[in-house]
This record gives structure tokens, C-alpha cells and sequence, in this order.
């Protein structure tokens, strides 16, 4: 396994699982640190969310269907092995609106890395948020809708920061 | 590193963001109770004025709520991660404590006259 694999976008989907499972495994590290240190603001569940740095690289740079890979596998094989079934659903809701939102603002074009991990934030929140209101059966949870927004933007814009450096080292390397 | 797209959805996320964060705080006052729901059914209204531990019991577990000095907080709850008790202490009108896996939610509310501002 080379950079080349990773580099490569020509490759067929199958060419991809090296690299797709090496990103799925790092992304993995930062569930597991963020699991063993979890930030406390205040509000549960507001996180920095840094395996997506890892899901927005490899969204560009080996393309949407393996990001995808990349994701899921990562969201499932951190309920499996820290978190429950629970969390597992709450956080495949989350991953995959986000994705499904900045694999669309990708497309557009209009957006820089930084701006579609943005919005891929923000999404994430609002996704969540928006199942736990129908879980409780409350519309009462959307008090912190404002915060999880204003969270999601910055969490999703420093990550976008950090995978556009990423990118951008990766370019150099054959 | 920036587009315009991007400072375009950062002005309308932080337009919107701090807008409703004013709107919420503005119609923020003290409360006068709170309400316990457990899987959307309301179990029960509580005084801030009286200090008290009560039990929650649901379908999936346990939790437990404490009224002291007209603030609630959640002290107790047997669910895995304990995420309820994180958000602190709560005293104001519309605020939330939710624990997620017991669909338990409680809400603090205002006197009648300001529940038909609020909501």
C-alpha cells in the first residue's frame, strides 16, 4: 500500500479498499480519543466530530462511493466496539444526512472543502437533533437547536480547515 | 482557501444562528415549574419553589430529578452514557433536560400568562 493508491482515482471501486479501510481505521482513532476524552460545554453530545476530517479527505480524494465506505464503517465499527446500538443509529443519522449533504455540495462546485465541512456540520446537528425530538416525542429539545447549529458550523468549519491542509500536503505526494 | 458561497453560508448560519439564541433569551424569565415527561406522556408538574428529589421511573430505566432552590437538575440516570446529567443545572423558562435513552424530558415553565408568549 502506497500514497499512490490513496492518489489514484482511476482505480475501480475494489482498489480502493486498501486505502478505504487504512482511512476507515484512522477515523476510527479519533471516534475512540474523542470517546475516551469527550468534551463537556454544557450541552451533551456537542463534540469536535475529527473523524470527519478524515471522511471529508477521503471525499476528495478518492471520491463520494468510498468516502461513503469510509464512513459507515467507521460510524458501525465505533458502536461496536465503545458505543450501542443506540449511539450506533443516533450517529449513522447523523454521518449519513452530512454526507449526503456535502457529497451534493461537492458537486455544486461553488463551495471550498472548508465550506462543504461546514455545512456537513451543521447538517450533522440539526439531523440529530431533529431525531431526538421524534425519539422524546418533544419539540422541546429544539431549544438547543441555535447552539448544536452554531457548534455544528464551527466544529465542521475547523475540520474543513484541517482536511484542506491535508489535501493539500497529499497533492504533493506521488 | 475561501469561496464565496462559503462567506455567503457562514452569514446566514450566524444570522440565523445568534438570531434565535437572542429570540430564546430575550423571551427568557425565571420559571415557576417543571414539567416531567417520560416517552411524550406528561408524568407531572413539579414547583421550583419546593425542594425535592423525585424518582422517574420509564420503560427503560431510571432517572432521577432534584429541585433545589428553584433550579432543576438531573442527578441520577441508569442509562449508558449519563448525558442528562451534563447539562447542569436548569431555571429558566423553555429550557431542557433530556435523557435520550429513557425519553425522559424535563422542561421548566413559566406562570400562564407567559407560557401563552412563549409558546
Amino acid at each position: 500500500m502506497t500514497m499512490n493508491d490513496i492518489q489514484d482515482k482511476h482505480t475501480s471501486v475494489s482498489d480502493k479498499i486498501p486505502a478505504a479501510a487504512i482511512l476507515a481505521s484512522l477515523a476510527l482513532i479519533f471516534s475512540y480519543v474523542e470517546f475516551l476524552f469527550p468534551l463537556s460545554l454544557g450541552i451533551p453530545g456537542i463534540k469536535p466530530g475529527l473523524a470527519n476530517i478524515v471522511v471529508v479527505v477521503a471525499l476528495y480524494k478518492l471520491g463520494v462511493r468510498t468516502a461513503l465506505m469510509v464512513n459507515v464503517t467507521r460510524i458501525l465499527l465505533a458502536a461496536a466496539l465503545f458505543g450501542s446500538v443506540f449511539s450506533g443509529l443516533y450517529s449513522l443519522t447523523g454521518g449519513l444526512v452530512s454526507f449526503a449533504v456535502m457529497a451534493a455540495l461537492r458537486k455544486t462546485n461553488l463551495f471550498s472543502t472548508a465550506g462543504v465541512s461546514m455545512a456537513g456540520g451543521v447538517f450533522h446537528n440539526l439531523a440529530q437533533l431533529t431525531v431526538a425530538a421524534l425519539i422524546i416525542e418533544s419539540a422541546q429539545i429544539l431549544y438547543y437547536f441555535p447552539l448544536l447549529l452554531l457548534a455544528g458550523m464551527a466544529a465542521g468549519l475547523i475540520n474543513g480547515v484541517l482536511a484542506t491542509w491535508i489535501l493539500r500536503a497529499l497533492r504533493n505526494i506521488d | 482557501m475561501f469561496k464565496k458561497a462559503d462567506i455567503f453560508l457562514a452569514i446566514l448560519l450566524l444570522t440565523l444562528g445568534f438570531g434565535l439564541l437572542a429570540l430564546l433569551q430575550g423571551f427568557s424569565v425565571p420559571g415557576n415549574s417543571v414539567a416531567v415527561t417520560v416517552d411524550g406522556e406528561l408524568q407531572g408538574i413539579y414547583d421550583l419553589s419546593d425542594n425535592r428529589v423525585v424518582q422517574i421511573e420509564s420503560a427503560n430505566g431510571h432517572n432521577t430529578m432534584e429541585i433545589r432552590d428553584g433550579q432543576v437538575s438531573m442527578t441520577e440516570a441508569d442509562c449508558p452514557n449519563g448525558d442528562c446529567m451534563e447539562f447542569g443545572s436548569i431555571r429558566h423558562t423553555n429550557q431542557v433536560i433530556v435523557c435520550l435513552p429513557n425519553k425522559v424530558v424535563l422542561t421548566i415553565r413559566g406562570s400562564d400568562e407567559l407560557d401563552s408568549i412563549s409558546y
